[in-house]
C-alpha cells in the first residue's frame, strides 16, 4: 500500500508537536523516522496508522484520501507495534491469535506457529502473556503483527530498551525484511545507526518538522551543521577510508590514522562514515599508557560551558570534540592553546555500513 | 439440629428461592442500563460526562430507605402507575432493589471498563477489531472485576431489608425473602426459623465472597 502525506499537522493542547509534514512512503521498502525523545516520531507513526486524526493535511492510502475509504477495511491491512507494547489477559497463543480471530482468517494454527517461530518464542503458547518478559513481550507483539501478514507494518522504537538477544531477534527480522524487500514498514527510533543499518530510507526529524531524508549516511556528509552534535548527541563524525595493516584496521582520515575495531573484511576503495562519542574520549596533560589504542596529541582551540560540563575542540589534525567536568578542566589547568593528549579506544569508533 | 433441618421444608426453601430470583432478576436489569452506561462513560467523552459521573457518585450515597419511599409513592394504589398493581409484588421488590443496584454497578463498573488502559484499547483498534469485537475485548479485558462488580451488587441488595419490606409487604408465600422473614420470626420470638434462614443468608454471602477473592487474586497476576 502507498502513503503519501500533504502538510500534516497534529497540535495538543495547542502545543504544535507535528509541522507541515508531507512524505511519500514507498512500497516494500523500509522508512525510518530518526530523531531524540520528543520529535514527534511516535505522534506521526500513530497518525499513519489512524490512531490519532492529524489537526491540519491530508493522507492518502493508494491515492485516495483516507476519509474515503471505509476505516475498518482499511484498518486491517496495516498494523503498529507500539513502543512498549501492552498484551491481552490471555495466552501467548491467543495474543498472537487476535488479528486472526477478528479478521476471521482460516488456518490459524499454522500462521501462528510462524510467527512464533519467527520470533523464537515456540513452545510458550500456552504461558500467560502478562508473566513474559520486556523482550519477550516486544518479540510477543512482532509475532501478533505479523501474524496478520499487514501490508504495512509500523514500528515504534522497536528495539528500544530490549536485552541484546530479542533486540538481535528483532533486528535480523527486520534485515530480512530489507532484504526481501516484500513488505513497507515504517520504524521510528533515536539511533542513527540503527536507521542507516534498517531502513533504505531515513527521515530526520527535528521539532516536528522533516530537516533531511534520504540514507542516513548521507547525513553525515554535513557535519557541521548542528542537528549532529545537539540532536543525535554524536559529537564527532569523520569520512574516512577504512585500511588493513598487519592484522589491525585503521580509518584514514588524511591528516589522522585512528586504529579501529578488527574489520572482517575492507573494501579498499570504500569510504565510510564513522562516529565517536565525546564522553568517551580522555583528555590529559601528559601522554597516557593504557590499553586504549588511540592517542593524538593536539591544541585547545575552543572551549564552551555547557551546564555543569565543559565541551573542549582539540585540534589533532582534525578537530575533536570532547566533553568533560568543571572540575577536571580544573584539575588540567586547561585553557585556550595549551597542548593535551586525547585517548580513545578502537572499539569507541562506530562505523556506519556502507552497504 | 434436627429441629432446624425440619424447617428446611417447602417454606423455607421457597423463600430462599424468592430472594434468589428477585435479587438476580434486579442485577440482571439494572446490568441492562448501568453496563452499556458505563462502557460509554468509559470511552467516550462527551459534555455533560462529568455531570453524568457526579450524579451517579451521589446517588450512591442514597439511603436504601428512600429508594423503598420513591418507589412505594410510584406504585401505590393512588399514582401513576398505581393501576399496575405492582405495589407488595415481587416485581416491586425487584424494581426496588434494581434501583439500588443502578448506581452501584455502574460505578464500579466504569471503574473496571477504565481500568483497560488506553494501550489496550488501541491494540485492539491496530489489529483490526470492529466497533463490537473491540467491545467485547474490553469485557473480556477487564472480566475479574465485572464478575467481582457484580457479585458486589448481588451481595447488597439480596441482603436488603427495611427498603424490601416497604414494598414488597413480606407478605407469606408471596413477597417473603430471607432478610424481612429473619426480620419479622425474630420479633415474633420464632428464633428457629430466624436463624436457619440467618445461617443460609449467611452461607451466601460467605459462598460469594469465595469466588470474589479468588477472582481478586487471579486479577492480580
Amino acid at each position: 500500500m502507498r502513503i503519501k502525506t500533504e502538510a500534516i499537522g497534529k497540535t495538543f493542547n495547542g502545543k504544535e508537536v507535528l509541522k507541515n509534514i508531507s512524505l511519500e512512503i514507498e512500497e516494500n521498502r523500509i522508512s525510518c523516522f530518526l530523531g531524540p525523545n520528543g520529535v514527534g516520531k511516535t505522534t506521526l507513526l500513530r497518525i499513519l496508522n489512524l490512531l490519532e486524526r492529524p489537526s491540519q493535511g491530508k493522507i492518502y492510502y493508494d491515492g485516495k484520501i483516507y476519509q474515503r475509504i471505509d476505516r475498518l477495511s482499511l484498518q486491517r491491512r496495516m498494523v503498529l507495534v507500539a513502543q512498549n507494547p501492552v498484551m491481552f489477559d490471555t495466552s501467548l497463543y491467543h495474543n498472537v491469535s487476535y488479528g486472526l480471530r477478528v479478521r476471521r482468517v482460516k488456518d490459524t494454527k499454522r500462521k501462528i506457529k510462524q510467527a512464533l517461530e519467527m520470533v523464537k518464542l515456540s513452545g510458550m503458547e500456552n504461558r500467560s502473556a502478562l508473566t513474559l518478559s520486556g523482550g519477550e513481550m516486544q518479540r510477543a507483539a512482532l509475532a501478533r503483527a505479523l501474524a496478520i501478514e499487514p501490508e504495512v507494518l509500523f514500528l515504534d522504537e522497536p528495539t528500544h530498551n530490549l536485552d541484546p538477544l530479542s533486540k538481535e531477534i528483532i533486528e535480523d527480522l527486520i534485515l530480512r525484511s530489507k532484504a526481501e524487500s516484500r513488505r513497507t514498514i515504517v520504524l521510528s527510533t533515536h539511533d542513527l545507526l540503527q536507521a542507516e543499518k534498517l531502513s533504505h530510507k531515513v527521515y530526520l526529524l527535528k521539532e516536528g518538522k522533516i530537516i533531511q531524508e534520504g540514507k542516513a549516511k548521507e547525513f553525515f556528509a554535513f557535519p557541521s551543521s548542528s542537528f549532529s552534535a545537539e540532536f543525535l548527541g554524536i559529537e564527532n563524525l569523520f569520512k574516512g577510508r577504512p585500511i588493513q595493516r598487519n592484522g589491525f584496521s585503521f580509518l584514514d582520515l588524511g591528516k589522522l590514522k585512528i586504529e579501529i575495531s578488527p574489520l572482517e573484511k575492507i573494501k579498499q576503495k570504500d569510504e565510510v562514515y564513522a562516529s565517536l562519542r565525546a564522553e568517551e574520549i580522555l583528555v590529559s596533560s601528559q601522554p597516557l599508557v593504557s590499553s586504549a589504542r588511540n592517542s593524538f596529541q593536539g591544541k585547545v582551540i575552543k572551549m564552551k560551558n555547557k551546564g555543569g560540563l565543559v565541551e573542549l575542540t582539540v585540534d589533532c589534525g582534525i578537530p575533536f570534540t570532547v566533553v568533560l567536568t568543571k572540575r577536571s578542566k580544573d584539575d588540567l589547568n586547561l585553557e585556550l592553546g595549551k597542548k593535551v593528549y586525547l585517548t580513545f579506544k578502537a572499539s569507541a569508533v562506530h562505523l556506519m555500513d556502507s552497504g | 439440629m434436627i429441629e432446624i433441618v425440619s424447617f428446611l421444608d417447602g417454606e423455607v426453601l421457597g423463600i430462599v428461592l424468592l430472594s434468589f430470583r428477585v435479587s438476580l432478576t434486579a442485577i440482571a436489569l439494572s446490568c441492562l442500563l448501568s453496563l452499556p452506561l458505563s462502557l460509554l462513560l468509559a470511552l467516550k467523552n462527551f459534555p455533560g460526562r462529568r455531570v453524568i459521573i457526579s450524579i451517579i457518585n451521589s446517588l450512591l450515597a442514597v439511603p436504601a430507605v428512600a429508594i423503598g419511599l420513591v418507589v412505594y409513592l410510584f406504585l401505590t394504589r393512588r399514582s401513576p402507575l398505581g393501576a399496575l398493581g405492582l405495589l407488595y409484588s415481587p416485581w416491586a421488590m425487584i424494581i426496588a432493589q434494581g434501583l439500588l443496584a443502578i448506581p452501584i454497578i455502574t460505578s464500579l463498573a466504569l471503574a473496571a471498563f477504565q481500568s483497560v488502559s488506553r494501550q489496550i484499547r488501541e491494540t485492539a483498534i491496530t489489529l483490526g477489531a470492529s466497533s463490537h469485537q473491540f467491545i467485547l475485548t474490553i469485557f473480556r479485558e477487564s472480566r475479574y472485576s465485572l464478575i467481582a462488580v457484580l457479585i458486589m451488587g448481588f451481595a447488597r441488595v439480596i441482603g436488603e431489608t427495611g427498603m424490601t419490606m416497604m414494598v414488597g409487604g413480606n407478605i407469606k408465600g408471596s413477597t417473603r425473602v430471607m432478610t424481612t422473614a429473619i426480620a419479622l420470626e425474630t420479633m415474633k420470638g420464632n428464633f428457629e426459623l430466624a436463624i436457619t434462614l440467618g445461617i443460609i443468608l449467611l452461607a451466601v454471602s460467605l459462598l460469594i465472597g469465595v469466588p470474589l477473592q479468588l477472582l481478586q487474586g487471579a486479577g492480580k497476576r
